[in-house]
């Protein structure tokens, strides 16, 4: 094969060139085939999407960890800092919360009897899976974060992504081992909720912000800031009364909600799985059949 | 000429390798949550800093198709809609292949104001995508601050490319 190679190079060179420029026009129709394709029918590449998350889990898995590690030294550096003013903080917080935890007990010992009287169907309970925060999409367009438990841990789609102290988002995709929670401010967000105070239904809406956007309040609301703002149940999605985060702003732009799960700094969610299908399961290729006892419970809970 | 072995040729090979399979390794660390307390959530797009110092060096050894496989893997694991990055990463691979002969020989400041212009261009184009396929006007700021991110990092990643470069070419 080596005979005359400035001859044969003569002659494959441009061809070469042409192949070279053939297959460079090829995969870019490639590339923008598979983004109108995608965009037309969100599942098609739902099964690669989710082999290629499970098979890169493992090395985030490990990866993480040191980074967690690293944010912990910064933010255990930080409290040092100032340890004292925050248990003066601490503190008085313990002693409000001490009187809510009576108000509580109260309420729900009287919350009881009162079902029973009324005869409301019993809620189920939900199930959870606390998973660890693996990977972190951090783009400027996407809000999402990979956690380590998929299919194995029965995590399914749709469930609800809770933090320490609120709504986070719901889970959108599921592989075996991983899974995709599609964060409240992620631009395709959308949550019925409810005005805590008023009880005014609105949609949260996510735009890649840190403050999602609360739309299609009633024109004559009379929200206000400070207010709080939990899920309302309505599309089956999530049960009722998840706290999602409280009013922040309203101006002309519209009104703004800060979450109260702060999505920059999540290390472990919890998949709350309360046996709801909701709006999700007619997308969902492998998503179980709405059963009836779901349906009376999501019911019950009104 | 000497008769290369067959050990040989798979050091090579797996030398030839070692760019794109830094670049995927680069894909997945971006993707490492960082938790910076009250920090913004950035993830530098190191894809494009390997197809622009690939593209520019040695473009045999990041071919077109393994820039389509970079950014058919940074879509799937960012989240993003698949096919964004392959497409933005491709026309930029394309872009800076036809301008080799300009960068020849040039400085790394060149080089790295060279970049600074793609990082807009690929920015300008992701966000014009997104807000198409998203029907709506998207906040800029995030996208300006991942950029910039991604521009000041330039000279980091490319130092690691350049000493992968000097090693494949020792052996080749």
């Amino acid at each position: 094969m080596r005979h005359r190679p400035e001859h044969i190079l003569r002659i494959t060179a441009p061809l070469r060139g042409f192949a070279h420029r053939f297959a460079y026009v090829f995969l870019l129709a490639a590339a923008l085939g598979i983004l109108l394709l995608g965009k037309a029918d969100p599942h098609i590449f739902q099964r690669a999407r989710t082999t290629v998350t499970d098979m890169t889990a493992p090395v985030l898995d490990a990866l993480s960890r040191p980074a967690v590690t690293v944010a912990h030294v910064i933010a255990e550096a930080r409290e040092l800092a100032r340890l004292r003013e925050e248990n003066i903080i601490l503190r008085a917080e313990n002693e409000r919360l001490l009187k809510w935890q009576n108000a509580a007990r109260t309420l729900l010992a009287e919350n009881r009897q009162l079902q029973e009287l009324l005869g409301v169907a019993p809620t189920q309970d939900a199930k959870s899976v606390t998973a660890r925060v693996i990977g972190d999409s951090g783009g400027a367009f996407v809000r999402s974060v990979l956690v380590n438990a998929g299919q194995r841990e029965n995590v399914r789609k749709g469930n609800a992504a809770l933090s320490g102290n609120g709504l986070l988002g719901r889970v959108a995709e599921v592989g075996d081992r991983s899974a995709r929670v599609l964060l409240i401010n992620d631009l395709n967000s959308r949550i019925p909720v409810v005005i805590e105070r008023s009880r005014e239904r609105a949609i949260l809406a996510g735009d890649n912000s840190v403050s999602p956007r609360l739309l299609y309040l009633p024109i004559t609301t009379s929200v206000q800031v400070g207010d709080r703002v939990v899920t309302s149940g309505h599309g089956g999605a999530f049960p009722v009364g998840l706290p999602v985060g409280v009013v922040t702003a309203i101006s002309d732009e519209g009104v703004r909600v800060m979450p109260y799960a702060d999505a920059t700094n999540i290390e472990y969610v919890r998949l709350m799985d309360y046996g709801l299908d909701g709006i999700l399961s007619d997308t969902d290729e492998d998503g179980m059949p709405l059963s009836e006892t779901r349906r009376s419970s999501k019911r019950g809970r009104r | 000429m000497m008769k290369t072995s067959v050990w040989m040729r798979i050091d090579l090979a797996v030398r030839r390798l070692t760019p794109l399979l830094m670049t995927l390794g680069l894909v997945v660390l971006s993707q490492v949550p960082m938790q910076l307390p009250g920090a913004m959530p950035i993830s530098p797009a190191f894809a494009l800093i390997s197809v622009y110092f690939w593209g520019l060096h040695q473009p045999d050894l990041v071919p077109a198709p393994a820039v389509f496989a970079i950014g058919v893997f940074q879509d799937i694991l960012a989240g993003l809609p698949i096919g964004l990055s392959a497409f933005v990463l491709l026309v930029i691979y394309g872009l800076v292949v036809s301008q080799r002969r300009y960068f020849f020989g040039k400085s790394f400041g060149v080089l790295w104001w060279g970049f600074a212009t793609v990082v807009v261009v690929v920015g300008a184009m992701q966000w014009a995508a997104m807000s198409v396929l998203s029907a709506q006007f998207l906040p800029v700021m995030p996208i300006i601050v991942e950029q910039i991110t991604t521009a000041a990092l330039y000279p980091v990643v490319a130092y690691v490319f350049v000493l992968t470069h000097r090693s494949i070419l020792r052996e080749a």
